[in-house]
């Protein structure tokens, strides 16, 4: 079969096949048909959101969650009886700390008259403070202290 | 022919060229009528409306044709989005009111087993008349790509038909 005859016998199939052309205005004035979504693509798209959502909420209680534990220690409240100007409340930032001053943190309600007393100042960092004692809630020294989460207050002894 | 004659967005190149057009989309949505004019109304539009700007670098015919593909295929993909239906190059359908000879049914039975590139240079050169360099630049291949194409694409053709005239003498 020469390329002649093959040209001449696709071109005839090819307008065969798509019979005559609706006119150009018909074309151009057409409004595109939108298929209905099947059930399955709506299937997919409701998954796919489910699926988000299901995650975007495992995301939020997870970070909600992990900043309740690291504000945990922040609850203290420093106990009535202790509530007294020359008193102050430390609290560990760390699960477990070491047994230097230092990794005290700031965390009770500072005498009104000390200007000094700023969140996060370390304990030894403070010109004012030139002795230290650790008593417990009851106000008992505390000589061998555990050093967890539990809150401890420091006496202060001014100059 | 409105080859290069025409400016962009000139009505008048388009209307020239709107029959082959339209064998063009149909060959392209399978011999889907419906979704021919869906396509052709979209490129149109994008035509027209200078979205799809042509920059003198092939002949107007070949623009338009480069068009009319991209858009189809966009809509395919959007309809395959839509319905979960993705086009399989079933065999080629044809108006109720034109059944062709057995030759030319043949002949489009053994277009439509061709890959869908081949079948689409047969298209552009042997119905279209469009050079083979045209045809590459309309499909988006290199010119080497396009020869090996046509030449596969021919073999292939004849065979079928060779085979088809012999069952059928």
């Amino acid at each position: 079969m020469s390329d002649k005859h093959l040209h001449s016998l696709i071109r005839k199939a090819s307008e065969a096949q798509a019979g005559s052309a609706p006119s150009l205005r018909r074309i151009q004035s057409r409004s595109q048909r939108h298929p209905p979504m099947r059930w399955r693509a709506w299937a997919t798209a409701v998954s796919a959101c489910l699926v988000l959502a299901l995650g975007l909420m495992i995301s939020i209680t997870s970070t909600v969650e992990r900043e309740e534990t690291i504000l945990e220690p922040d609850l203290f409240v420093l106990p009535d009886p202790l509530e007294r100007s020359d008193w102050l409340a430390y609290v560990s930032s760390q699960d477990v700390i070491g047994p230097s001053r230092s990794d005290w943190l700031l965390a009770g309600m500072p005498p009104q008259d000390s200007p000094f007393l700023t969140d996060g100042l370390g304990a030894d960092q403070s010109p004012e403070f030139d002795a230290f004692m650790l008593v417990d809630q009851s106000g008992a020294p505390v000589s061998d202290p555990e050093f967890t989460n539990t809150v401890y207050v420091i006496e202060r002894t001014l100059p | 022919m409105a080859d290069g004659q025409d400016t962009q967005g000139d009505a008048g190149a388009l209307e020239a060229l709107h029959p082959d057009a339209w064998r063009w989309a149909v060959h392209l949505t399978y011999g889907d009528r419906e979704l021919a004019q869906d396509v052709l109304h979209d490129a149109y539009l994008a035509i027209l409306d200078g979205k799809a700007k042509w920059r003198r670098q092939s002949t107007y015919k070949t623009f338009v044709f480069g068009v009319i593909r991209m858009t189809a295929k966009s809509v395919f993909r959007k309809r395959a989005l839509m319905t979960f239906r993705f086009p399989t190059g079933k065999p080629h359908d044809m108006p109720a009111q034109a059944r062709p000879d057995p030759l030319l049914r043949g002949t489009l039975q053994a277009m439509a087993r061709l890959p869908k590139r081949q079948a689409e240079l047969v298209q552009l050169v042997f119905a279209q008349d469009l050079t083979l360099e045209d045809a590459a630049q309309v499909m988006g291949i290199s010119i080497g790509s396009a020869r090996t194409h046509y030449a596969r694409a021919k073999a292939s053709l004849r065979d079928a038909l060779n085979v088809e005239a012999t069952d059928e003498r």
